[in-house]
């Protein structure tokens, strides 16, 4: 068996690792351990990309695999095929982001710099390990490794009141998500139970047999599905933050430190959504009337709650938390009309899951960029208040220019990254017909809704006149991984023909398998 | 040889708007940059516009259908039937000349701009490259891009060099039309997934094949789909137009908006509207165009007659002007809703108008802020002694305006009218009565402000400036000519309107 | 002797361009009257050529059909809009009348000097736009003249007006536009009809179904009336004469208001053939009661221009008349005469505007009651106030009879005995005419009258000139009455 295409997670479990044993040699004050945590994940990326498609490993001579991969290790419950590639690109573009923003801004937490890269880099682990799974149970873990990492990492400032508050928070909320998830999951174990296949933790097996039990096979089988579905929409519907599910999000976002906020909403947020894509248009894709429905009204009223509330901050990390609820709004409704797979519509529900899956990646751009920018400003000294942003366009110019690329994309405006994903996701819940349109009229309108405070920001920034004009020095690194972001959300909306195949191609994979 | 005439409107604005954001903080050579990227677009525009109506070999190139002037295509976003297609015909050539034009004159006109100048000229030639792709783009997709690429530099130039409100208009400004926008996306995707495999040309955003495919069967998917879909997108266009009652926006933004954003807003982006309503709704829709003419129409009315109405009550010539603006372009509307030739024609060639028309206005508007401080109808008063040249265009423009006859104005609001008696007969007294409004409310303020009594208060002012007058002159020469000589417009626009016409004709 | 140059595109043109050099020349006052006096001239001259060629065997003119020096050239061919002029006998009479006003009103408003230039090229670009409308013979055309002749008059009032100009100058401006939309829609309408906006192929071919002429008509009645102007639409007309400068006044009454004239005989008659007789019935009816209320209305009036103003919408009822009569039934006369007034009511109400504005200029009052035994100090005045009031109230001999007895004897063709309600007009106009005349010049001096002089030369030139063409058309009549009538035979 090719092991080697499980490369980039060994080698970034290698990386968290040897960080830690560097340390415990090396006192060492200079950025060593972020220039290794940076080294780890884009040999890492570089090697998923290769694998993706782009196949330069064989064009070098290499023979290290067929390109694009599409394995499966059933000893290992794990697969390798274009859709967690996608998860991969993800999740390493957000920690590679997070992770140079953090150059600078973890300054002051030098004595646990090495922990702080080392959590990080296995964060992204298990995220890969959830997008990568075929089992219900590894799924669980693998979010459970990343869940605590995160919870080290939002608490990382102990001597901050705010940052312990939201770390304690947050592991609060998440140990209590853990516990429902769990309960949904052993309910689906137990219906499984009683099939021919027996008890099961595949999610395709699940599928098959759910299946089964729906067709009539099991009597009274209605009951306890529809009870697991909403337990496990609870549970994970906790960690991407949907509403109900939404109120530890603004808190955590604002006190963690603001790049954890971005490693947070741009990075765990999404493999919340790998574990959400592979729990219900995998596992439980055959009981879609009996949640998809309730995951309609979910995404509607997380888009209309998100951006409403996102209206009335004025602190830029809460602002954005709002914003990200909104945004996870819009991707659950590539989960509904994903649903049509199982009715044999499968080329509405790739459409529809590519659109989501695109709006992940691009999202990843635009939200760690957003939260980086706030970094920024917090670092250097201006603020993360919007009224610190009056006139900002003088004292920072490129930031103040990246900012508004990023916040336009995020507001849908073309022909930015953030437009093409939303086009194509609202596309397709039109293309589905029903009551999907309803879906695709309120994204729209909550995207017109949501400008609204984009570009309040922006007003902020250029039109208001502040109080000191000086020019402010900028964090070399924060600034980078800023223009790196921008430049992201730039070329996804030139180059998004590659972008969509990829997306189309990943879609074929979740819902083909 | 052929030269992409069309990707090079796009690319020379582009580039002038990128090298002006460059240049240094204060630099003053910004106006230069952007005024001379407006005029080689321009020069542009006018060579396309002779090279198709006198055959000049300057090496267009055509699309296979000739059915337009000049045409350029290339792949995009094949996975998802998205294309880059440009091309420009008689209903979109007057408007892009218009547009270029305009631009280059906001710039001459603001030549003094001294706060943030560089931005303020980038943006100018932004809004240049984005209208003029609206008014090229034949994929849907690329047409929405820049659809909506047209808010960003009028929210900066409403929102920077706005007047004491500009903030609350800005946001009005973005909101409205947004929203506006965004039902009109959902026509797009109705139109990707199911006009084109309902045409048998597979999902395609390409214009042009879903358009000649809608041609040959004209009834599509009857009235359950077209009629809706024609509906979202006749708001999308009438909010931008715009039309009664979605038209609130217009007079806050207008208001505060710079003069040369208010001339950008009034002659170009209204007519994005009904650029829109001709090239996707009418052609799109034929059978729901066809059968909903009503719709139009009574919108087209209640504008003309209703903000005729509202002028008589403005006090901020500013404000009368985009009162009249929302009325004239009622016109537009009534001219579709006709669906025969000269009605059809009419209305694009009212759009040309309008632009030419409420251009001057608004610039003189904007010499009555500097010269005067104020753009109050009752203080400005007796100017014709200390600004002659001021009250001169002021006359000549409010009665183009207002429809005289030998000004250009009347010839479109003319050719509509002609048009809309076959749907009206008698009853087309009614929008006649917007015509006498108009007059009595271009009367009196003309009355007031060139032959009143001069208003003492307003103390020392000064008459045009060297770089308002050449400006102002050069549209009112273009008022004239084309009030006396509209034929050559016409021809351009006329091919366009019979062959809607007889595609809308042909249902009945 | 042939004459097929470009004549009536010349009378265009020249005075057009001649309003732009006398704007444009920094001349004086003396200096920019005699160059603008030369330029009327020009269009005078070649109109009474026109007039020839249609009225004489002896000046040739190219002949088209009905049309004499026809021209016609591409305008907007896409739509059929062409740019076509021509006359006949109906209009040639009054391009005539039109370029002959205009030069003597020039001459009389010698002495206006506030904004001398922009006043002398306001009357050229009058004179366009008036003789324009008379000699299009293309819709579209037509109301492009139509609607432009509303500026220059504008102007003409609210600039140079009396006191109260700027009421009077947009009642004027928003009545006449009102107007006008009613004709716009008749001119859509025969548009729709006959698909041209030709107006000759409109007259030959008649394509309105008949059943959309009745209403038309009336629209079209009530459009051109309110030119006319007739009552009860006639509002508009005493306010704008009694604020306008005499020289406004006079091509206002002058030529102006046979535009309504001419329209309503151009369109109604020739062509919506196949009304009912009641909508002629109402044409009737609406000019006798023109005549008579403005009649009696003059008895009322202090103002001499006020009082000629309501005469002249009294005069002009006649016009109505003469068509009403001619459409009931089928009096050549009775429209001969209708038309005959047109000309004739011209050239009168032109002279009564100038005394007016003589006697208001030269005594400061224009009140009757104010005035008195003004004869021996100022002949001319009384002279020529005398001759125009005797014209206007139809004295034999003079022009103003000819035209009045004409329509007369076609009423009473048609109408029999009703004929006496018109004539009680006649008797009243008589009455207020002497009465005015003998409170005005004759009795004894009014001493409270600080300042008078008599007419100066540039008063005493025109009026003269008018005055012979009274008494000439008044005795010559044939002169133009034959060419009138067979235009009216030819008519059917």
């Amino acid at each position: 068996m090719s092991y080697q295409v499980l490369s980039p997670i060994i080698i970034l479990l290698a990386f968290a690792f040897a960080i830690i044993i560097v340390n415990m040699f090396v006192k060492s004050k200079r950025r060593y351990f972020a220039y290794m945590a940076l080294t780890g994940m884009i040999i890492s990326l570089i090697l998923v990309v290769d694998m993706a498609g782009l196949s330069f490993t064989s064009a070098m001579g290499l023979d290290l695999w067929d390109s694009p991969v599409n394995l499966t290790f059933p000893n290992l419950k794990l697969k390798v095929d274009a859709f967690s590639l996608f998860f991969y690109v993800v999740f390493l573009i957000a920690g590679i982001l997070v992770t140079i923003g953090s150059i600078s801004y973890i300054e002051k937490e030098e004595k646990y710099r090495a922990e702080y890269f080392s959590l990080m880099l296995l964060a992204v682990v298990g995220m890969m390990l959830v997008a990568s799974t075929t089992d219900l149970f590894v799924l669980y873990l693998a979010f459970e490794l990343t869940s605590i990492s995160t919870y080290a990492l939002a608490a990382f400032r102990k001597k901050d009141k705010a940052s312990a508050e939201a770390g304690l928070k947050f592991f609060l909320m998440g140990a209590v998500s853990s516990a429902i998830a769990l309960f949904g999951i052993s309910i689906v174990y137990g219906v499984t139970a009683f099939t021919p296949g027996g008890p099961t933790t595949d999610l395709s097996q699940i599928s098959d047999a759910l299946n089964f039990a729906l067709q009539g096979g099991i009597a009274h089988v209605q009951i306890p599905i529809i009870l697991g579905s909403i337990l496990l929409i609870a549970g994970f519907g906790f960690k991407i933050a949907i509403v109900p599910f939404h109120m530890w999000a603004p808190d955590v976002y604002q006190g963690s430190p603001t790049t954890i906020s971005a490693f947070l909403a741009a990075g765990t947020k999404k493999g919340g959504f790998a574990a959400f894509f592979q729990l219900f248009l995998v596992a439980l894709i055959a009981a879609k009337f009996q949640w998809g429905l309730l995951v309609g009204i979910l995404a509607v009223i997380t888009m209309v709650v998100g951006n409403v509330l996102a209206i009335v901050q004025t602190d830029l990390k809460r602002m954005l938390a709002y914003s990200s609820i909104a945004q996870a709004g819009y991707i659950l409704i590539a989960i509904c009309v994903g649903t049509l797979a199982f009715d044999g519509d499968v080329d509405t529900a790739q459409l529809a899951v590519a659109g989501g899956l695109l709006h992940i990646l691009i999202h990843v751009f635009m939200k760690s960029g957003a939260f980086l920018v706030v970094a920024l400003t917090a670092t250097a000294k201006v603020g993360e208040n919007l009224n610190d942003y009056k006139g900002l366009y003088r004292r920072m110019p490129i930031v103040a220019f990246c900012m508004t690329i990023l916040l336009l994309s995020l507001a849908g405006i073309p022909p930015l990254g953030g437009f093409f994903s939303k086009f194509v996701l609202f596309s397709s819940a039109v293309n589905a017909g029903g009551w999907f349109v309803w879906l695709a009229v309120f994204g729209v309108l909550n995207s017109a809704l949501s400008l609204y405070y984009y570009v309040r920001v922006i007003k902020y920034m250029y039109i208001l006149k502040g109080e000191d004009e000086s020019r402010v020095k900028v964090p070399t690194a924060l600034y980078v991984a800023v223009i790196l972001a921008t430049l992201g959300v730039i070329l996804s909306g030139l180059l998004a023909e590659p972008l969509i195949s990829f997306a189309k191609a990943a879609a074929g994979g979740l819902l083909g398998g | 040889m052929e030269i992409p005439y069309l990707s090079l409107m796009i690319l020379v604005p582009l580039v002038g708007t990128i090298v002006s954001f460059l240049l240094p903080r204060e630099s003053t050579k910004a106006k230069w940059v952007c005024l001379i990227a407006a005029l080689i677009s321009l020069v542009i525009s006018f060579i396309v516009t002779f090279a198709y109506v006198w055959s000049w070999p300057m090496g267009l190139q055509l699309d296979p259908s000739g059915s337009f002037a000049a045409y350029e295509k290339a792949d995009w976003i094949p996975t998802l039937g998205m294309s880059y297609v440009l091309g420009v015909d008689g209903l979109s050539l007057p408007l892009i000349v218009l547009t270029h034009l305009l631009v280059a004159l906001g710039i001459v006109f603001s030549w003094k701009e001294t706060d943030r100048p560089k931005e303020f000229f980038g943006l100018l030639l932004l809004m240049d490259l984005s209208i003029t792709g609206v008014f090229m783009s034949l994929d849907l997709f690329l047409f929405f891009i820049f659809w909506e690429l047209v808010l960003i530099p009028m929210y900066f130039l409403i929102g920077i060099w706005g007047g004491p409100n500009k903030h609350y208009a800005a946001i009005k400004f973005l909101i409205y039309t947004h929203v506006g926008s965004v039902i009109m996306l959902l026509g797009i995707f109705a139109l990707y997934f199911w006009a084109g495999p309902a045409l048998a040309v597979g999902n395609t955003f390409n214009l042009v094949e879903l358009a000649n495919a809608a041609k040959l069967d004209p009834t599509y998917l009857g009235m359950a789909f077209q009629a809706p879909v024609f509906v979202a997108f006749f708001f999308g266009f009438g909010v931008k137009m715009p039309m009664v009652p979605f038209h609130t926006w217009l007079p806050d933004a207008h208001v505060e908006a710079p003069t040369a954003g208010s001339v950008v807003l009034a002659g170009l982006l209204l007519k994005m509207g009904g650029y829109g309503l001709f090239r996707l709704g009418l052609t799109m829709f034929p059978l729901a165009a066809r059968e909903m003419w009503w719709l139009l129409a009574t919108f087209g009315v209640v504008s003309m007659v209703y903000a005729a109405f509202v002028c008589l009550a403005q006090t901020d010539l500013k404000r009368l002007i985009a009162y009249s603006s929302i009325s004239h372009m009622g016109f537009v509307l009534l001219g579709a809703s006709s669906t025969l030739t000269i009605g059809i024609a009419g209305g694009i060639f009212q759009m040309f108008n309008h632009g030419l028309i409420t251009a001057v206005l608004f610039m003189l508007a904007g010499v009555a802020k500097r010269s005067c401080h104020t753009r109050d109808i009752s203080k400005l008063t007796g100017l014709v002694q200390k600004m002659p040249l001021f009250s001169f265009i002021l006359m000549v423009s409010f009665f183009a305006s207002l429809g005289l006859p030998g000004l250009n104005g009347f010839v479109s609001e003319f050719m509509v009218f002609a048009g809309s008696y076959e749907s009206f007969g008698r009853y087309l007294i009614i929008p006649l009565l917007a015509i006498i409004i108009t007059g009595a409310y271009y009367i009196w303020t003309m009355h007031k402000m060139v032959f009143g009594d001069f208003n003492t208060a307003l103390g020392k002012i000064r008459d045009l400036t060297r770089e308002e007058a050449l400006p102002l002159f050069i549209l009112l020469a273009f008022i004239i000519f084309f009030g006396l000589y509209p034929a050559p417009v016409i021809g351009l626009i006329e091919p366009y309107a019979a062959g809607l016409s007889s595609l809308l004709g042909g249902l009945g | 002797m042939a004459l097929d140059f470009h004549i009536i595109s010349l009378i265009l043109l020249i005075p057009a361009i001649g309003s732009v050099i006398v704007y444009l020349l920094p001349l004086k006052n003396t200096g920019t009257k005699i160059v603008t006096t030369a330029i009327s001239l020009i269009p005078l001259i070649l109109s009474f050529i026109l007039l020839l060629g249609v009225i004489s065997p002896y000046v040739e003119l190219g002949q088209t059909g009905d049309f004499y020096a026809l021209e016609s050239a591409d305008w907007i061919p896409q739509f059929d809009i062409h740019y076509t002029v021509g006359v006949d006998a109906l209009s040639a009479i009054l391009v005539f009348l039109a370029t002959l006003l205009v030069t003597l009103a020039i001459v009389f408003s010698w002495n206006e000097r506030h904004r001398h230039r922009e006043f002398n090229a306001l009357l050229l670009f009058m004179e366009v736009t008036i003789v324009g409308v008379f000699v299009s013979l293309d819709n579209f055309l037509f109301f492009l003249f139509w609607e432009a002749g509303l500026v220059p008059m504008y102007f003409m009032i609210a600039v140079w007006g009396g006191p109260n100009k700027r009421y009077a100058a947009i009642k004027f401006f928003l009545y006449t536009q009102a107007a006008s939309l009613l004709v716009l829609a008749g001119i859509f309408a025969f548009y729709f009809y006959g698909g041209t906006f030709s107006m000759i192929t409109l007259m030959e071919t008649n394509p309105m179904a008949a059943s959309a002429q009745n209403l038309l008509f009336v629209a079209l009645l009530f459009g051109f009336g309110t030119k006319l102007p007739m009552v009860p639409v006639h509002t508009w007309l005493p306010d704008a004469h009694v604020e306008a400068p005499t020289a406004g006044s006079v091509l206002l009454a002058g030529v102006m208001l046979k535009l309504g004239g001419y329209g309503l005989i151009r369109f109604n008659v020739q062509m919506l053939p196949d009304v009912a007789d009641w909508a002629f019935i109402l044409v009737g009816v609406i000019g006798v009661f023109s005549m008579v209320y403005g009649a009696f209305v003059c008895l009322a009036q202090d103002d001499l221009k006020r009082m000629i103003a309501f005469s002249s919408i009294s005069h002009m009822g006649i016009v109505m008349l003469g068509i009403s009569a001619w459409g009931i039934g089928g009096s050549e006369w009775a429209l001969a005469g209708a038309i005959f007034q047109m000309f004739a009511h011209g050239l009168i109400s032109a002279a009564l505007f100038m005394i007016a504005g003589s006697i208001g200029h030269n005594v400061g009052t224009r009140n009757i009651s104010e005035l008195g035994g003004i004869a021996p100090k100022a002949p001319r005045t009384s002279g020529f106030m005398m001759v125009a009031f005797l014209a206007s109230l139809g004295l034999p001999g003079l022009v103003g009879f000819v035209a009045e007895f004409t329509v007369f004897i076609g009423t009473y063709e048609v109408f029999g005995w009703w004929i006496f309600i018109p004539i009680i007009s006649v008797v009243v106009t008589a009455a207020y005419y002497l009465f005015a005349m003998q409170r005005a010049i004759f009795g004894p001096f009014n001493e409270k009258i600080k300042k008078l002089h008599d007419m100066k030369w540039f008063e005493v030139a025109p009026l003269s000139v008018l005055s012979i063409l009274f008494a000439v058309f008044g005795i010559l009549p044939f002169l133009l009455m034959n060419s009138i009538y067979n235009w009216v035979v030819a008519l059917g």
